[in-house]
């Protein structure tokens, strides 16, 4: 067990400054991935999940807490150190338009982390690289000098993935990879990805906003609100039962394509309180139909309230007659 | 289900696709080439340059050799471009006057580009203390209005080529180093710099890959443009007695001196000036076109 784990975080905490005091982006979020797994990320904008995938790769310094990969502390390690580093540990970006430079031809970007690392000694072997991880994310290899603005958002976004798979990392941080898609070529995305899991053991660390896209590829869910964990489960146990209110909330609005189907939906009222200098209480208390003096005055932590099944709530087992 | 069907997206057959081989710069040398008003400007701006370097075997006359019985001439079999107040060929003038001016703008431009290329990336790049520092140097040179600068500066190095170079460099760096310090800035923010960090590349890497090909563009036009606004600062200095010195040739004292007879005997102004203006319109038609064909969205 202790062998496959292969990242774990530690009471990661990501503050930023803001003139009118500290935005609390990611306030002590603790999980683990094992190898070959994918840990899905949800919440809705703003609630800090990109910039937890962000914190981890260490792109923004981390406040507080541990991340721990292969028993290599993280948060600990030099710019060298990082260098090395980066080859296992790779992202994904959201916007396919913004994230390949316009200038380069799609040779150009896959060979630029490959020439970073001098991993391809003399051209042909560059050359055969290229082609194979061409190949392995489903690029023609006419697109070869093609630029990024003469292909689609599916193609663009297999560059992307060919640049983070380049380096053979051991874990990717996949930032709503396909939320910029169509959606029948969101399924393509997602089962590359899939597919390149199996191939590799990979792991992945899933950010998305889309239920659906969530428990199609995740291991294991992980729901956040406003940079607080609230509940976190495996993906089958958490679409049998969800136990935080939140959670409910989510999952009511995966819409089901069925004309018969009529479902209650739980709209959630109210906005996302500030996340600058939040104050003590549950963070969700303001939108919370069950909210109660004790969630607006103690912060919840996040308990096991069934196995391997975690709940940030004050209520969770008196509503779900636990 | 097979894979390849899962992905639908699998288009490679094993044959081997027919691959064009070529790098970024011979890309920008066929969209070059296809822009006509480009290759104009380029050819006339090369024709200017040999002109100029091969002076000295194409000029009929010596440009110092005067003949006061034989001035004002107007343009004749002897005398293409006629001859000046001393009698003087003005063809060859002219011809020597190019070197000067090509030469010292030329310099000029290298000089501040290289300058404002490093204040302005450093400054953009790293931000913080050391944009605050370097832009309040180049605040305190621009509050200097840019002539005047450069007479002061003329002054205290003295006359000659590198000496107006120099004199006229500076006045120049300001304005170049916050166009490059602005797109630097522009480009940072791009998630393509935060993917190539991601993927390993370092901050010199990042810089020399990612961040400057973007500032290229609109130095280019600058550069271009600024050819001509060297041209006409040279023979501002040389006009007021720095700069060049007579009897040395230079487009800017030739139109000047020229300026003094225009009303009775006009080819000795009217053809540096003409120079002038082919040069600018070359240059400029170039720069507009080397812009375009740098950017690889504008390929149709």
């Amino acid at each position: 067990m202790i062998m496959s784990e292969l990242l774990e975080v530690k009471n990661l905490k990501k503050y930023f400054k803001t003139p009118h005091g500290m935005l609390h982006a990611v306030d002590d979020v603790t999980f683990s991935i094992d190898k070959n797994k994918t840990m899905g990320v949800v919440g809705e904008s703003g609630c800090g999940k990109s910039t937890l995938g962000r914190a981890i790769l260490n792109l923004t310094p981390v406040t507080s807490g541990s991340v721990r990969f292969e028993d290599k502390e993280l948060t600990e390690m030099g710019k060298k150190e990082w260098h090395e580093q980066r080859r296992d540990m790779q992202l994904i970006f959201q916007d396919p338009f913004s994230s390949l430079n316009p200038r380069y031809c799609v040779r150009e970007l896959i060979a630029d982390p490959l020439k970073v690392y001098h991993l391809c000694k003399g051209k042909g072997e560059l050359e055969k690289r290229i082609c194979e991880l061409m190949d392995t994310v489903g690029l023609a290899r006419r697109f070869m000098y093609a630029y990024p603005h003469e292909l689609d958002g599916g193609r663009r976004q297999r560059i992307g993935v060919a640049r983070a798979l380049s380096l053979n990392p051991k874990f990717i941080v996949c930032d709503e990879p396909v939320s910029a898609l169509d959606v029948s070529i969101q399924a393509q995305i997602l089962n590359l990805l899939m597919d390149i899991q199996d191939e590799t053991g990979m792991a992945y660390l899933f950010i998305t906003h889309d239920m659906s896209v969530v428990k199609h590829i995740s291991d294991d869910i992980m729901v956040m609100y406003l940079g607080c964990t609230v509940e976190r489960a495996s993906s089958k146990e958490l679409f049998l039962r969800q136990l935080h209110p939140y959670t409910q909330g989510l999952m009511s609005a995966i819409p089901v394509p069925s004309i018969h189907y009529e479902k209650k939906r739980q709209i959630m009222k109210g906005e996302l309180v500030s996340p600058i200098e939040p104050k003590p209480g549950c963070r969700f208390a303001a939108r919370c139909p069950h909210a109660k003096d004790e969630c607006r005055q103690t912060t919840p932590a996040l308990e096991e309230v069934l196995p391997d099944h975690f709940v940030a709530c004050h209520r969770v087992r008196e509503l779900n007659s636990l | 289900m097979s894979k390849e069907m899962r992905h639908g997206g699998r288009e490679n057959s094993p044959k081997k696709h027919k691959q064009r081989k070529h790098s970024q710069w011979r890309d920008v040398w066929f969209r070059l080439r296809r822009n006509k008003l480009a290759m104009v400007g380029m050819i006339i701006a090369a024709i200017l340059v040999l002109l100029a370097i091969f002076a000295p075997l194409l000029a009929p006359y010596d440009y110092t050799e005067q003949n006061i019985l034989g001035r004002f001439q107007y343009p004749n079999w002897q005398h293409l471009f006629g001859t000046d107040h001393l009698g003087r060929d003005t063809l060859s003038r002219v011809l020597y006057g190019g070197r000067i001016s090509l030469l010292t703008s030329v310099i000029a431009l290298i000089i501040s580009m290289f300058v404002a290329v490093i204040m302005g990336t450093v400054a953009g790049f790293f931000g913080g203390t050391v944009d605050i520092i370097i832009m309040r140097i180049l605040d305190v040179i621009g509050a200097v209005p840019s002539m005047f600068l450069a007479i002061t500066i003329s002054a205290a190095l003295g006359s000659g080529v590198v000496q107006t170079a120099i004199a006229i460099a500076i006045g120049n760096i300001g304005q170049m180093a916050r166009l490059v310090r602005g797109s630097i800035l522009q480009s940072r923010q791009q998630q393509y710099v935060e993917s190539a960090f991601a993927t390993g590349s370092g901050n010199i890497r990042i810089m020399f890959k990612q961040v400057l090909p973007n500032v290229l563009s609109p130095l280019i036009i600058t550069a271009s443009m600024g050819i001509g606004g060297n041209i006409s600062a040279i023979s501002g200095l040389s006009f007021i007695g720095l700069g060049v010195q007579p009897p040395t040739a230079e487009w800017g004292n030739l139109m000047n001196t020229g300026m003094d007879y225009i009303r009775e005997y006009w080819p000795q102004a009217i053809f540096p000036g003409f120079a002038i203006m082919l040069t600018l319109f070359a240059f400029n038609c170039f720069g507009d076109g080397l812009r375009d064909a740098l950017d690889p969205k504008l390929k149709q």
